[in-house]
């Protein structure tokens, strides 16, 4: 009786000690995998200041007038270019008016009509 | 057990039988300590087996770990952002290269390596340093992360990084007089980088934390799109009317948030030496100005306000006020009687020192003390305490009336300005971010509604039909008041050195931002047929800072309507 109980209990022992044994490196990899996240994140998070600062820089106003004047055909917005949009009616009767297209001239839409 | 007990018992009664029973109580004694004893092993095994389990799995705490030693670091700042969270200043984290050349073992290869992967270096003084005896010397500091990659890279023994903190202004000069700088030691000395530090370092580690995503950044009241637009546009009056300084501030009539506010010359945050040189200084605020007719604003609304004066008056200035030796005259004189929009948009200085007479000494400076003219302005940035004339006389009170005499920051001047136009409260100005509704319950009534409403009347009578026609922009109603004074020299006026200035304000019937323009000495230029007054440099400077900020601003423009004719009546006497 007492011999199962301490071959039992040797076995238990034997196995408590493999299960520690492994629990123990497995918690060793997980705290340096934490600490190496934690130092990631810090990486991360100083990236993305640096990130934010370059972001800043590059898109400010000065270079980016600069940089439009130099390349782009645009000229700054006038005010008269915003039409308010209760003026919107009485803006547009001021330019040409859109006149529909004769069916004869558009090639694409008497082709369609030949379809139906 | 029972067994045990029941015989133990029987035994205990027979009293005579001494040994066996005696025998068997020991026995019984014995085996009841051994277990007590088996127990309290157990136990301690236990115990001792947990605690084990315990430190295995989990990693003690090292002992430097508890025995944390405060870091010296540089102080901890927080960003900076615009009101649209635009960064204006962060800190970033930034490597310089070091050696120790006792741990250089080929310094040939060391160099060679170096100077090829970073061009700037100079072989012969990179030789130098790593021949030297010493365990430190810098190779470069302040590296871009793409050049610490590759020189970790090259895996050269002997060379290390060491990380420093570096105060970073991502825009430049655009807002540098109100954002400030920080000194080798990242302690600010100027802007709001210089109110940070004077809230404390505990404020400020509060607000950042050393972790960048968690800390809160200072909202600055500054628009960095509208900061540029205004920037841009004062420098390049600068240089076409040749002027050695100009200034601008956009307000927020409602809420007191400077919106804008630049200052020229200016200087690199990044090189702080520049801001010593006296030309760089904040003009809004470090400087004072005899501001001139722009001043008679101010007359015009106490008169109006104190009731000596409508619109229906009129005043005399068909001659020149004599007082002893010292007399008054207009410098685009009418000689007739003039009415009072007429004294506005002709700018007569005979007509508003008339006025500052009519409504007295006493009442004038209490006026003046009322709209905060006479006292330092107070924000978050240091202003310069006004110059007041020497005595409250008549004459000072006249001159005072049309912007002499009495030497204000600009700033203060447009503070006054917005209370004029935006139904009578004196707002406070500030650089931080505000709540119109909070500034409405600071404001202070100082002028009554209807006195407002004439002031905005005759300011944009001014643009549509006085000196300061060129302000007009299409869309928008203008309105505002030029001045062209004559710069104190050696306590004389200087008659060939104007600071010409222009406190304007839209939109005209319901008015959202006042904007402030000055142009120090300015020069004729071409298409100003030789004129070097107001009207032909700040107020068109200000016109182009209007039409490009009201859109930005989220102000739409407006169709022209018959409100023009209104104020073209109000114009005829």
């Amino acid at each position: 009786m007492l011999r199962v109980l301490n071959i039992l209990l040797v076995c238990a022992v034997v196995g408590v000690a493999v299960w520690l044994y492994e629990l123990k490196y497995g918690v060793r990899e997980s705290v340096s995998e934490i600490a190496q996240l934690k130092l990631q994140i810090k990486q991360a998070k100083q990236d993305i200041t640096l990130l934010r600062a370059e972001w800043s820089h590059l898109s400010r106003p000065k270079r980016l007038q600069d940089l439009s004047k130099r390349h782009l055909q645009l000229q700054p917005v006038r005010t008269g270019q915003i039409i308010q949009e209760q003026d919107i009616l009485t803006s547009i009767s001021e330019r040409e008016p859109y006149e529909p297209m004769q069916v004869g001239d558009d090639p694409i839409a008497s082709l369609l009509r030949i379809d139906q | 057990m029972s067994a045990a007990a029941e015989h133990s018992d029987g035994g205990a009664a027979s009293g005579r039988l001494a040994t066996p029973v005696a025998d068997s109580t020991v026995e019984r004694r014995m085996a009841a300590r051994s277990r007590i004893v088996m127990a309290v092993f157990m136990l301690c095994f236990t115990v001792i087996g947990v605690r084990i389990g315990f430190v295995s799995l989990w990693p003690a705490e090292t002992a430097e770990k508890r025995v944390s030693k405060p870091k010296l670091e540089k102080v901890v700042r927080p960003n900076i952002v615009d009101r649209n969270g635009v960064v204006l200043a962060t800190d970033v984290k930034i490597a310089s290269i070091f050696a120790d050349p006792r741990k250089i073992i080929d310094v040939d290869e060391a160099i060679e390596l170096l100077t090829a992967n970073m061009p700037e270096l100079s072989a012969k003084d990179l030789r130098r340093k790593l021949s030297s005896k010493r365990a430190f010397a810098w190779i470069k500091r302040e590296i871009t992360p793409g050049q610490q990659k590759r020189v970790h890279n090259l895996g050269i023994p002997g060379i290390g990084f060491r990380e420093e903190t570096l105060r970073v202004y991502p825009n430049g000069r655009t807002g540098v007089h109100v954002l400030g700088h920080v000194d080798v030691d990242s302690r600010g000395l100027a802007g709001i980088e210089g109110y940070l530090e004077g809230k404390g370092r505990l404020y400020m580690a509060s607000l950042a934390s050393t972790d960048a995503s968690a800390s809160t950044p200072v909202e600055l009241a500054l628009d960095l799109r509208v900061q540029h637009a205004l920037q841009d546009e004062l420098k390049a009056s600068m240089e076409t009317f040749q002027a050695i300084g100009a200034g601008g501030i956009v307000l927020d009539v409602r809420s007191g948030e400077v919106v804008a506010m630049a200052s020229l010359p200016d200087y690199n945050p990044h090189d702080p030496k520049t801001s010593l040189d006296k030309d760089t200084l904040n003009r809004l605020m470090a400087g004072v100005y005899e501001l001139g007719s722009t001043f008679k604003a101010i007359t015009f609304a106490m008169a109006f306000d104190e009731g000596v004066a409508t619109m229906q008056s009129t005043y005399d200035a068909r001659s020149p006020i004599r007082v002893g030796s010292f007399s008054i005259s207009d410098y685009h004189a009418k000689r007739r009687i003039l009415t009072v929009p007429e004294v506005f948009i002709y700018s007569s200085n005979i007509g508003t020192a008339k006025m500052a007479l009519d409504v007295g000494l006493d009442r004038h400076k209490a006026f003046l003390g009322k709209l905060g003219l006479l006292t330092r302005l107070v924000t978050e940035l240091p202003g310069r305490k006004p110059l007041l004339p020497p005595r409250w006389t008549k004459i000072a009170s006249m001159t005072v009336g049309f912007g002499h005499g009495l030497s204000v920051t600009p700033l203060q001047l447009a503070m006054a300005g917005a209370a004029l136009v935006n139904g009578g409260f004196l707002i406070t100005p500030t650089f931080l971010i505000r709540d119109a509704s909070v500034a409405a319950s600071q404001a202070e009534r100082v002028i009554k509604p209807e006195t407002s409403k004439m002031m905005r009347d005759l300011m944009m009578l001014n643009v549509s039909g006085g000196t300061a026609r060129k302000a007009q922009v299409k869309g928008y109603r203008v309105g505002g008041k030029t001045g062209s004074a004559e710069k104190v020299i050696n306590g004389r006026y200087a008659k060939n050195k104007l600071l010409t200035s222009f406190l304007g304000m839209f939109p005209g019937n319901d008015p959202r931002y006042v904007v402030l323009v000055m142009l120090d000495e300015p020069k004729p230029a071409e298409g100003t047929h030789g004129y070097k007054t107001a009207g032909w440099n700040a107020v068109p400077t200000a016109g182009r800072v209007i039409e490009r900020i009201a859109p930005m601003l989220g102000i739409a423009p407006q169709r022209e309507t018959a409100l023009d004719h209104a104020l073209q009546a109000l114009a005829k006497p």
